[in-house]
């Protein structure tokens, strides 16, 4: 995850720090006391200003704990959504209608004050992610129940209110947990509305994977038009978009029948795709290199890898001996680690 | 505490949103259908405490249900006349299936052994339902029914499947109806672990709200 701009200063900070520390321990140059006495009360007021809007890991061992924290964050969000949506299941059968309807509609609401609460009392933000989180999973559940309870048809806009819901505690509260929630649920309702021409019922459309690739690439442009947020949310927008198109073309390159376009030429759609796929990974590792977006490059790295994997499990799996396919993925390995390292010397060389 | 107010006005305005309609429409239900229910109609249940949902199970007629639903009625129903060219075709092998349409099914309940449902026509808007018909939404797909044909007069050979492209009720929506813990306990000596036929039933009446809705209005007594 990339770091926010006040980590990034205080991480140019401590590197400063070390580095006029070795200079001085190798005898390569001391700075004048008093020079060095007025850099480092600079620095020191810096971080203490930067550490009274947002909490920063100011050493290794601090970061280190920070993402222990995102994990345990992750996980906590995901035990207790689960455990919400247990403990609703177990005590469903025991409460007669109005009882029903109270658990399920009472706790989003519940939650979201909570989530102000955890955010104004903990800083760091982690407690308010788990708790905005459970809240959208809680609201989820609340839909959900409904249908039950009333024998309601199921219905897109659910995902409209809950990646709404989901949307308002991540930008209330600057949380990237939730905004995930709410791009996932607001993604799923956009992708429905392609059904709406074809005149399919509303989850009818999810075999079909040409509006994931185009809400993926709407994604990954969004955070250069929307400039709400933490600096992260514009990192989170296009990871998730980047993940949707390349997941999309890799599915599409491989199966007709996941495509719009289904029923005509299978050999035309999936090549097209195919092709279609090789441009676009190498415009998202050529663009996310030259913008330093490292979650473009990573994805667009893994979608040409899978695709060229997957092209020659197709073209060579039959054809060639088992020991002759892998040795032709070795090489394709070692030759994209060539063009890496190409394009990194390259790079150096522009700088 | 600004944006904690849109979240709960959020979840506030869906719930009164989800609710209301269907609240409203209970509260004066336009129609209701006595229906018999057997243990073959009720789906989950099987767990201490866990209330089962009440399903309409659906007929399974040889070729599907396009003598029911014309051809005129799936062009209106939103089908491209092109895709209906392969209709009773059991060779065809042309490409995707059309997406399937909702429509308005009107159902009335069979009297044989299952007790299913047999849909006796399907409409783009909702029709006026008439007395022992039920009427419901549905998602209409044109498809290759698989039908198993037993030879005549012969139990020792097992049945032939043939496949033909045919008109389907994929689900109906709502799939299953939900039931309260009163109705539950009442239908629940339908149930028996050791038998799965449908030979004991109960009388249920469904009730229709105005703009489509359907659900379990009661069950009766057992006699």
């Amino acid at each position: 995850m990339a770091p926010t701009p006040a980590q990034h200063r205080a991480d140019q900070i401590a590197a400063f720090r070390a580095e006029l520390a070795r200079l001085a321990a190798e005898g390569v140059a001391t700075l004048d006391p008093a020079v060095q006495e007025r850099i480092r009360a600079h620095h020191d007021a810096t971080l203490a200003q930067l550490s009274a809007t947002v909490e920063l890991d100011l050493t290794q061992g601090e970061a280190r704990l920070s993402a222990g924290m995102r994990i345990a964050t992750v996980l906590g969000a995901a035990a207790l959504s689960a455990a919400w949506g247990f403990f609703v299941a177990a005590l469903w059968n025991d409460l007669d209608r109005p009882a029903r309807l109270a658990l399920v509609s009472v706790p989003p609401v519940l939650l979201a004050i909570g989530t102000s609460v955890a955010g104004a009392r903990e800083r760091s933000g982690y407690v308010a992610a788990i708790v905005a989180t459970v809240a959208t999973i809680a609201f989820a559940v609340n839909l959900a129940a409904l249908g039950v309870l009333y024998d309601l048809p199921d219905s897109r806009h659910a995902l409209l209110a809950v990646g709404l819901f989901a949307m308002v505690l991540a930008y209330g509260h600057g949380l990237v947990l939730p905004l995930l929630a709410g791009i996932g649920a607001l993604g799923g309702w956009l992708w429905s509305l392609a059904a709406l021409p074809q005149g399919r019922w509303w989850d009818g459309v999810f075999g079909q994977f040409e509006p994931l690739m185009m809400l993926g690439a709407v994604a990954i442009a969004l955070p250069r038009f929307l400039h709400r947020g933490p600096p992260l949310f514009a990192v989170t927008y296009r990871a998730a978009g980047a993940m949707a198109l390349v997941f999309a073309l890799l599915l599409l390159g491989q199966s007709d029948s996941l495509s719009v376009f289904d029923g005509r030429s299978k050999s035309l759609i999936e090549g097209g795709y195919q092709f279609l796929g090789v441009l676009t990974f190498a415009l998202l590792i050529w663009h996310g290199l030259r913008r330093d977006q490292n979650e473009l490059v990573r994805a667009g790295t893994v979608g040409m890898g899978m695709l060229l994997f997957l092209r020659a499990v197709d073209w060579f799996w039959d054809v060639i001996p088992k020991w002759a396919f892998f040795l032709l993925v070795g090489a394709l390995a070692f030759g994209t680690l060539l063009l890496l390292r190409r394009l990194r010397l390259a790079g150096r060389r522009n700088a | 505490m600004k944006p904690t107010a849109m979240a709960v006005a959020v979840v506030l305005v869906a719930n009164v949103v989800a609710v209301g309609p269907a609240m409203r429409e209970r509260a004066a239900p336009v129609g209701r259908a006595t229906v018999a229910v057997c243990g073959q109609h009720l789906a989950g249940g099987w767990r201490d405490g866990e209330v089962p949902m009440l399903l309409l199970p659906l007929e399974t007629p040889v070729g599907g249900w396009g003598h029911v639903i014309p051809r005129a009625t799936l062009v209106a129903l939103g089908f491209d006349p092109d895709d209906l060219t392969a209709l009773g075709d059991s060779l065809w092998t042309g490409g995707a299936w059309p997406a399937p349409r909702r429509a308005w099914l009107t159902l009335r309940q069979s009297t044989d052994s299952g007790y299913r449902y047999r849909v006796v026509g399907a409409h783009v808007a909702r029709p006026t339902a008439v007395s022992g018909e039920l009427v419901v939404q549905g998602l209409v797909a044109i498809d290759r029914i698989w039908s198993e044909v037993p030879p005549a007069n012969d139990s020792t050979t097992p049945p032939q499947r043939t496949s033909a492209v045919g008109v389907q009720v994929l689900r109906l929506l709502p799939s299953q109806l939900g039931l309260d813990r009163a109705q539950a306990a009442q239908l629940r000596p339908l149930r028996r672990t050791d038998r799965w036929d449908c030979v004991e039933t109960l009388a249920v009446t469904l009730a229709f709200g105005a703009r489509g809705s359907i659900w379990v209005e009661s069950v009766s007594a057992p006699p």
